[in-house]
């Protein structure tokens, strides 16, 4: 077997190669102890298998970033037999100073020139076998993108397996003779790998190595600071010049640039990309237009998807043990309730899809590195940093998004203190899902200003975020370690398909596990706590009593026709009634063509009664049973409903929400809405359904949803106001937190991230109303006070001067003397 | 002079680095090594960070980072 | 342009509350029964519907409280709308309506 290690720079086009030469059969772990990403795959050639190990991109071999110690680590202790070097062919400088660094280790380098397209797009004529002369290893051209150099790359990957290493050396000139010294202090029985390497790595500073090699670290310190004061130079500076220097020479050895200072399609786009007054206005344009084709055409997808959820949901309800009227089986409840849960979510799949396919286009692009360069400035105010656009744009910066798959795009974020504040302030952005819940108490409270409100809910998110960062940089993150913004623009080139699919499937994927797991286990506590005591003996004996009384009407109904007989008992109604809100159940799912097969179906399953549910139109008397049945439907609705409504009021879960009821009452809260902010926690998009069903009061009136709730719930506007604050500052759902314990790496972090937007939500809508309530102020007036105060607060805050960097790279006297 | 101070399309090479450790360490993997030559390319729209260009690749800075890289005019 | 973008910032937000649904039978005695919901299991009663024929509006008004509504079978070509809203709009055409 051989195991081959693939390295390379940030945007060398490393994944393209990794996946043309491993195909599909691809493994992803985590590397040891840390949270970076391991990915590897296996595949035969000739006889042999061949594992490679994907390594993180990194600029260079040293141990200064945690993913540079990852890819050092694997090499000395996995002991790969080769490796992979990709060099982005139209950057080849830059790229050589990692491929110096990988030759001088001692392990065989088979070095792939890739991204061949661009450079002679851009003019770049490259004599191949020049560089592979003066590196002393094989070099294959390449075109990942193009799926070009595959069977190359893997020949020489089987030929390095037998050809001895060619030592490669770079003339260090007047450090060689302390590399000997060095040289000489480390013995056999340190790590395999070239002396030499490992003396030039200790004498870097390197931190891996002299873990390793205890008794060169006292040696050779003196001897640096004295190097360092014979040339001015200390020795990493002078190492770095000396390899950059090298590189220039071959580059220039080997290159002939036909289009020199002409400018290239990058050029020209970044042109107008970044020009100072057009930069902007892009930059929303763009991203409006994502949001509204993932939502426009992600909603006509949900016309396609929804029937299949629908007839997922039937089949369960056909599955479960029947009900006998208004004895509904406990088992039958909580299949229902579980399958609504998962379908709420399921539902938004479509939308989501192709928001992240969008959102992975532009990183693809290379638009992503551009617009972190346009809002560095911005961010950099707030505690955060230009990395930080992708992950609140994914949390959602418009309309809407998912924080579970934002706090997980912080993985890319070098500076720890921004990571931290940005994995903390993602939950802030618009979840997608607490809209269906705004637009309910918009419509019932705000009809007249909806756009308004609308507009201010999905801004005011933002500048909330930031504000949060803030707050938190300044105070529980102050001594977290910040980097410096040194961000690569690399040039832009069309996405690929595959790539595109791939990443937008494995965000989608993400939110899917979310609802597989976290959310269907949140859902079982929540029904064992919706339904548990359950109704007393009393309310029980009561409802039976009604039950009875509307089944004896039917009978009686029934008996004035020659059916009279066969529908006489409890059993055969309620049979009837089963089938008929099943068949009207699946038909409301279905599309006008499938009716017919559906009526077949049943005709065929229940023909005696289908002739009342759908009497032929000679047998006046089974129509006049027809209408006795959807009576009896409803009314039986009728009393599920209050059964439902009493049951939760009774419950453990509306015990605890009206014994909050006296904290919550400064807010504006009564218990039902404690109930259902509590039992959305699962997933924010059941509130809807829980607010919208304890409200639900069909017996007399004639009205919509929002209409019932304006009127039956005794809410002002004002409450609504303190409503949708607090739903604005809670966090989103259980899933997040979840994914923040995933991207901390702490439990303490995650309670932090629930209990303080709480709080602060809590806090804010308590002040909103009691305030608003004493002043008089309208809902729009509360909620405006609320967005000003934010928006004034955020601008505060960005004008306070930001902690100094934690780095320690600041002045030197020299150079403040200079000026 | 230092970095921070050019306008666009400036061209310059470097002098000496004055940074320290993890901003030391990476402007010298990205290749900012006394002789190299580096251009201004722009200003961001809000004035920071900078676009440079250095060793035929681009690259953002801060302004706060250039201000640690001595230069001279070419 | 400010009412352009609110206006669908709006349009955008309430796509989310549900998708619409609507199933039509015809009684067989001259009149057809249309019934409303929505995914989320929400109640479409109080909410608009509609049959038109051609460009009229053949007959006008909401859901009731049981979300249905009845109207007379009218002749030739028409359609059956239930209007939750932008974007939410159910039409089912009267050809495809059978008992």
């Amino acid at each position: 077997m051989i195991k081959v290690a693939l390295a390379g720079q940030p945007n060398c086009g490393k994944s393209t190669i990794f996946n043309l030469i491993s195909g599909l059969k691809q493994h992803i772990a985590n590397y040891p102890g840390v949270t970076v990403e391991k990915k590897s795959g296996t595949f035969s050639h000739q006889g042999e298998t061949i594992e490679v190990v994907d390594l993180p991109g990194t600029y260079s071999f040293s141990s200064y970033s945690l993913e540079e110690r990852v890819a050092k680590e694997f090499i000395l202790n996995e002991e790969p037999d080769i490796i992979v070097n990709v060099v982005d062919a139209s950057n080849i400088k830059r790229n050589l100073y990692l491929t110096f660094q990988l030759l001088e280790i001692g392990k065989p380098v088979v070095v792939v020139l890739n991204m061949m397209d661009v450079a002679a797009r851009r003019g770049m004529d490259i004599d191949v076998q020049k560089i592979a002369r003066m590196l002393s290893c094989p070099v294959v051209p390449a075109s990942g993108a193009r799926g070009e150099g595959k069977e190359a790359i893997v020949e020489a990957i089987m030929q390095a397996k037998t050809t001895p290493y060619n030592e490669f050396k770079i003339n260090y000139e007047e450090l060689e003779p302390l590399i000997e010294e060095t040289q000489a202090l480390i013995t056999t029985d340190s790590p395999q790998a070239s002396r030499r390497w490992l003396a030039i790595k200790a004498l870097e500073g390197d931190s891996v190595i002299l873990e390793k090699l205890p008794k060169v670290t006292l040696a050779i310190r003196e001897k640096c600071l004295d190097f360092h004061r014979q040339y001015d130079k200390d020795v990493e500076s002078f190492l770095a010049a000396m390899r950059y220097d090298s590189a220039d020479v071959i580059y220039h050895q080997s290159v002939v640039e036909k289009q020199q200072g002409k400018k290239t399609a990058t050029d020209i786009a970044d042109g107008l990309i970044l020009n100072r007054w057009l930069s902007f206005p892009i930059l929303f344009l763009i991203i409006f237009l994502i949001y509204q084709s993932s939502i426009v055409y992600g909603y006509k997808l949900t016309d396609y998807t929804w029937p299949l959820l629908a007839a997922f949901k039937n089949f369960i309800i056909g599955i479960s043990p029947e009900a006998d009227f208004t004895q509904v089986p406990m088992i039958t409840d909580f299949a229902i309730w579980m399958v609504n849960s998962a379908n709420a979510l399921l539902n938004y799949i479509p939308i989501f899809l192709i928001l992240f396919a969008l959102i992975a286009i532009l990183e693809d692009v290379g638009y992503m590195p551009r617009m972190a360069f346009i809002l560095d400035r911005i961010f950099k105010k707030f505690g955060l940093h230009g990395q930080s656009t992708l992950p609140l744009v994914l949390g959602g910066a418009f309309v809407g998004g998912c924080a579970v798959p934002g706090i997980m795009a912080t993985k890319g974020i070098a500076d720890e203190r921004a990571r931290m504040a940005t994995i903390l302030s993602v939950p802030y952005m618009n979840c997608l899902a607490k809209v269906p819940f705004y637009t309910l108490l918009l419509g019932a409270f705000f009809e007249a200003q909806m756009a308004l409100m609308m507009f201010f809910i999905s801004t005011a998110t933002l500048f909330i975020a930031l504000i949060v960062a803030k707050i938190l940089t300044t105070t529980v993150l102050k001594t977290r370690e910040t980097s410096p913004f040194v961000m690569e623009l690399p040039p832009y080139h069309l996405p690929t398909f595959k790539g595109v699919i791939f990443r937008a499937f494995e965000r989608v994927w993400m939110y899917i596990k979310k609802v597989g797991t976290i959310v269907l286990a949140v859902a079982i506590v929540l029904f064992a706590m919706l339904e548990l005591p359950g109704l007393s003996d009393e309310q029980k004996v009561a409802y039976e009593a009604r039950s009875d009384a509307l089944l004896t009407s039917f009978y009686a109904q029934a008996a004035k026709t020659s059916y009279g007989e066969q529908l006489s008992t409890r059993e055969s109604v309620s049979g009837l009634l089963n089938t008929y809100d099943d068949y009207r159940a699946r038909r409301m799912s279905a599309s006008p063509a499938q009716a017919g097969n559906i009526d077949a179906d049943f005709e065929a399953k229940a023909p005696f009664y289908m002739t009342f549910i759908k009497p032929p139109a000679d047998d006046a008397e089974a129509k006049t049973i027809n209408r006795q049945l959807r009576n009896l439907s409803r009314d039986r609705r009728g009393i599920l409903q209050e059964m439902k409504n009493d049951k939760v009021e009774s419950s453990l879960l509306g015990f605890i929400g009206r014994s909050l009821e006296p904290v919550t009452q400064f807010a504006g809260f009564d218990w039902k809405i404690n109930v259902a902010f509590l039992s959305s926690f699962a997933a924010r998009e059941s509130a809807v359904a829980t607010l919208g069903s304890i409200y639900e009061n069909n017996a007399a009136d004639n009205l919509r949803a929002e209409e019932a709730m304006a009127q039956n719930s005794g809410y002002t506007p004002l409450h609504a106001a303190a409503i949708i604050i607090f739903m604005l500052l809670t966090p989103p759902c259980i899933a997040t937190m979840i994914v923040v314990k995933l991207q901390t790496g702490s439990y303490k972090w995650m309670l932090f991230a629930i209990f303080f937007p709480i709080t602060l939500g809590f806090l804010a809508a308590s002040l909103i109303f009691t305030l608003g309530t004493g002043f008089g102020w309208s809902g729009v007036e509360a909620f405006a006070l609320f967005y000003g105060t934010v928006i004034a607060l955020a601008l505060f805050m960005g004008s306070l001067p930001q902690k100094r960097i934690n780095w320690s790279g600041g002045f030197t006297k020299s150079i403040l003397n200079k000026s | 002079m230092c970095l921070d101070e050019l306008a666009s399309g400036t061209l310059c090479r470097i002098i000496k680095v004055h940074a320290h450790d993890a901003l030391k360490y990476k402007l010298l993997d990205m290749g900012f090594v006394s002789g190299a030559q580096v251009s201004v390319v722009r200003e961001a729209p809000l004035y920071d960070p900078m676009e440079l260009k250095i060793h035929n690749y681009l690259l953002s800075l801060r302004k706060s980072e250039a201000k640690l890289v001595e230069v001279e005019l070419v | 342009m400010k009412k352009i973008v609110l206006a669908s910032l709006l349009a955008a937000s309430s796509l989310f509350a549900h998708s619409a649904l609507m199933s039509c039978f015809d009684n067989g005695d001259g009149t057809i029964t249309c019934e409303g919901g929505f995914s989320d299991g929400s109640s479409a009663s109080g909410v608009g519907f509609f049959v038109k024929q051609g460009d009229n509006t053949v007959e006008n008004g909401k859901m009731d409280q049981y979300s249905e509504f009845t109207f007379k079978k009218p002749a030739g070509e028409y359609q059956a709308v239930f209007d939750a809203g932008e974007g939410h709009q159910v039409v089912i055409q009267g050809k495809d309506i059978v008992q």
